[in-house]
């Protein structure tokens, strides 16, 4: 919608304003009249979060609304025309554009009928939530703010980041006895419409008696149920969730859950994390490609190594199994038990570390893991050479950023363990050609789980950003679920080259 | 509120749609597809009779593969396949009869290729074992692939493509770098006769891009599907190429022949820096397990097509692919599948039947296929205008 001037009239500013801020359930829009004979009609509007409590307060906006309500017409006028309401720090905007980005960095803003202006009213701001940091999802760099239990504060801290008259909150309630708040966010113009007819469609599919989280929708909304990787990415952290907005996917916030859902995705999202668009381009790139390995490897590592222990003997050098066969001295299991005794163990202990409180689970885990590893060592239970494989195959699964999807792959270790126990790199391959071609036949709200290696129609700009993170300047253009008509991301200005002798 | 297939089949979008296949799919695909077979069976039946020679041979049969595929582009512009083929300009009769022989041929060339993966698997992973259980395990995935139509089944191979090549491509260039050129280079010394039959063969073995016009009007972009086939036939037989050159002066021509699978032979001697595998030719038997899969996938898929031609309506068969969902769907890749289970199965059981099918087929069939296509046109030319008149005057023009 095109900017315009503040009118006289408030209707139309209203009207501007709703028309600008439909679909924004997080936009509270209050019409009042104010003055001693109640005869100034008045809008005030702000940010849920930032502007709820302050009426009921003693805040900057509930004093000012009481000391107007004590004036007749004119004062008011007079006093907001000329005075600023009284308030030192109050400032008038006579673009309505200029109010709507002063609105969206915290402040409340005042419209009165017969003035020209629209006056920016600061107060508390985005109030401090008492946050709770990311366990699951740190970053090095950047911020560490992780969403809470609300989900008006959840809302907030997306809006905080981006401060965008196009990022609309749709509310709805789910749960028939629950009432359960869900916001569905999305920028508008970077999405393709039929992303969020889906989902909504998808929601009217069910009618459930109470969602106390957001793995409840994420369960019931997708597609391939029988399927162990995810079709929604899961975050906890509201910088991912915002970049997600900016690459025309959208969000999930459903309260009482910490857990954002994001969608549409694929395979490649699940390995990215925050840190890569933070970091120089060749660390990021270097350890996405970790990354990617490591998704390989924590699938398939323990299979592999039992095909080649078991089968494929003539592919190792002769040194390395003889020292293999040395390892395995008195140990009275077939390499099969012992794995699988090794990597239950370590399931039992994760499990239990999970459970346990805070510091409790992280010693648990660490002396759980030496003590057992090496009595089963000593006493001959398992060669040490399992102990390596499993340890170096939870390391794997640890460097995968996205703990759902990390899942799949735990799961699926177990498959691969059992069909290359039977036979060997022949199961190995039967296994890794089911995976691949569930993977191919997957899809998120349509986007191939692939995507963007596959069924790419042309746009390799917009798949760039796969296994390598390219350098910034080059990152133009967003991902191909992004709205073809608004895929420019980053536009270098003229003469911007980054000459050598810069630092001069 | 449109329903959810309507929503993505859009074909501005990224959307899966899975009734079109992208040129860049088509082109890995069928590069996987045609390397495996050719660079697995080609180099024993041209090494013994024609020794340096046998590189013409494969450059004479790629060439003519070449021809036939713009013939074929001539000849049926509209594809083999689609609702504008000239087998649907034809009469119901001989449009299911052709159908119904198409079908019959891509499902034995189908049983062909799972016997010749299980042997594959057999000799150089399972130590001669469990064959009914690779037989049956192959047949399910191929079964469980299809389930979700052609582009789908395709973007497995379009994901492997770099995976498979790097690593060929590596062995490849370590083994020429090794290679001591011995007395396999013998040029111009074979018969005319032998000459001939070996570009006959290698030319049949290739001529499996003229399934670039079947696959016609299932592509994203038609006009670009035969200059994909010929790419992915140039890249092909350039792979071909540079096996055949290594094998012959690591081997030499009398011991190549004598080798069941020689390709997979030179994996276990090339050796690799640094030390750490002492053989990988159990690792690199994946890249040929990938591509003849992606072989035998594919002629299971044509001929399902083709029998759906024959005993249902396709449109609808096709919806029901597009949804993901359907009896269609699930019950023609089963029912193909079972019947190329059962002629692998057979074949297993006799070596010498399948020797006499592969007989037939390199013989037989391939000439088959190129005659029928003659016909085809011949009678859509024909046939297909008296039609036309018919259904005109149907209409009242």
């Amino acid at each position: 919608m095109r900017d315009q001037k503040v009118s006289k009239n408030i209707r139309e500013n209203i009207a501007w304003w709703k028309a600008q801020f439909s679909d924004c359930a997080d936009i509270k829009m209050l019409e009042m009249t104010l003055g001693k004979s109640m005869d100034v009609p008045a809008f005030l509007t702000y940010v849920e979060v930032t502007g709820g409590s302050s009426m009921l307060e003693r805040s900057t906006v509930g004093n000012l609304l009481c000391d107007l309500n004590r004036m007749d017409r004119q004062r008011v006028l007079d006093c907001a025309a000329k005075n600023g309401l009284g308030l030192s720090d109050a400032v008038p905007f006579a673009q309505m554009m200029d109010a709507a980005d002063a609105m969206l960095t915290g402040d409340c803003v005042l419209f009165l009928d017969g003035l020209d202006r629209a006056i920016k009213i600061p107060d508390k701001g985005y109030p401090a939530m008492n946050l709770q940091p990311v366990e699951t999802e740190k970053s090095t760099r950047g911020s560490n703010e992780g969403f809470s239990a609300s989900i008006k504060q959840n809302t907030a801290l997306i809006r905080r980041r981006l401060r965008s008259v196009d990022v609309k909150v749709l509310e709805r309630k789910v749960g028939v006895r629950s009432r359960t708040n869900l916001d569905i966010m999305y920028m508008d113009g970077l999405i393709y419409p039929e992303f969020l007819e889906e989902m909504e469609r998808r929601l009217d599919r069910f009618s459930i008696d109470g969602v106390q989280d957001s793995g409840v929708i994420e369960q019931l909304s997708e597609t391939y149920w029988y399927s162990p990787f995810p079709q929604f990415q899961t975050t906890r952290r509201p910088d991912r969730a915002a970049m997600a907005l900016l690459e025309g996917r959208m969000v999930v916030l459903v309260d009482n859950s910490p857990e954002a859902l994001i969608f549409p995705t694929d395979y490649n999202s699940f390995i990215k994390t925050a840190d890569d668009y933070y970091n120089h381009w060749e660390i990021a790139s270097f350890t996405r490609l970790l990354r990617y390995a490591a998704s390989f490897l924590a699938m398939v590592l323990p299979g592999l190594y039992l095909a080649v222990t078991n089968f494929h003997t003539q592919i190792l050098p002769t040194k390395l199994l003889l020292s293999f066969a040395a390892a395995r001295q008195g140990v009275p299991f077939p390499g099969v038990v012992e794995l699988l005794l090794m990597e239950l163990s370590f399931e039992l202990l994760r499990e239990a570390g999970v459970r346990l409180p805070g510091a409790m689970g992280n010693t648990i885990g660490i002396v759980g893991g030496l003590i057992i590893g090496q009595a089963a060592v000593d006493a001959n239970i398992v060669s040490p050479m399992v102990v390596i494989i499993v340890a170096f195959t939870a390391l794997c699964s640890f460097t995968i950023p996205n703990e759902d999807f990390a899942t799949a792959f735990r799961l699926l270790k177990f498959a691969f363990i059992a069909l290359c126990a039977a036979w060997g790199f022949y199961g190995f391959l039967i296994g890794l050609l089911f995976v691949l071609i569930h993977l191919s036949q997957l899809e998120s709200f349509g986007i191939p789980y692939f995507s963007p290696l596959v069924a790419n129609p042309g746009n390799y700009e917009e798949a760039a950003d796969t296994f390598v993170r390219p350098p910034m300047e080059l990152l133009k253009r967003r991902p191909l679920y992004t709205n073809e008509k608004n895929r420019v991301r980053l536009r270098m200005k003229k003469n911007s080259k980054r000459r050598e002798n810069d630092r001069k | 509120m449109r329903s959810r297939t309507e929503m993505f089949d859009r074909s501005h979008t990224v959307f899966s749609n899975n009734r079109k296949v992208s040129p860049r799919q088509i082109r890995r695909a069928m590069i996987l597809e045609l390397f495996g077979s050719s660079s697995l069976l080609l180099p024993r039946m041209l090494g013994e009779s024609l020794a340096g020679d046998g590189i013409f041979a494969l450059l004479a049969g790629g060439g003519g593969a070449w021809l036939l595929l713009m013939l074929w582009k001539v000849f049926f512009p509209k594809g083999l396949s689609g609702k504008e083929s000239p087998l649907q300009q034809i009469h119901t009769l001989p449009q299911k009869i052709f159908a119904f022989l198409w079908g019959a041929g891509f499902l034995g060339l189908a049983a062909y290729v799972l016997y010749l993966l299980t042997l594959v698997i057999q000799k150089h992973l399972l130590a001669e074992s469990f064959d009914w259980g690779v037989l049956l395990t192959l047949t399910l995935l191929a079964v469980f692939g299809l389930r979700k139509g052609l582009e789908s089944r395709i973007r497995v191979y379009e994901v492997m493509f770099w995976f498979l090549l790097i690593p060929l491509l590596l062995v490849l260039v370590l083994a020429l770098v090794n290679l001591q050129p011995a007395e396999g280079f013998h040029f111009f010394q074979s018969g005319k006769r032998d000459f001939l039959e070996g570009c006959a063969v290698s030319f049949l073995f290739f001529c499996f891009v003229l399934v670039a016009v079947v696959i016609f009007p299932d592509c994203s972009q038609p006009e670009r599907t035969v200059r994909c086939a010929g790419t992915s036939l140039a890249v092909c037989l350039g792979l071909n190429v540079l096996v055949y050159v290594i094998l012959l002066g690591t081997f030499g021509s009398v011991f190549l022949s004598r080798l069941d699978f020689p390709v997979i032979t030179l994996m276990s001697v090339v050796k690799i820096p640094g030390g750490f595998f002492e053989r990988q030719d159990a690792l690199m038997v994946g890249i040929w397990y990938f591509c003849l899969f992606a072989l035998f996938d594919s002629f299971l898929f044509y001929g399902c097509l083709f029998f759906q031609k024959v005993f249902s309506d396709r449109d609808s068969t096709d919806a029901q692919i597009q949804k993901g969902s359907g009896a269609g769907v699930v019950w023609w890749p089963v029912i193909c599948g079972g019947i190329t289970f059962g002629l692998a199965a057979w074949f297993l059981q006799w070596a010498k039947l399948a020797q006499g099918v592969f007989s037939f087929y390199l013989h037989c069939g391939g000439w088959a296929m190129i005659v029928m296509g003659v016909i085809l046109y011949l009678l859509s030319r024909f046939c297909g205008c008296k039609k036309k008149i018919r259904e005109a005057i149907k209409d009242g023009q």
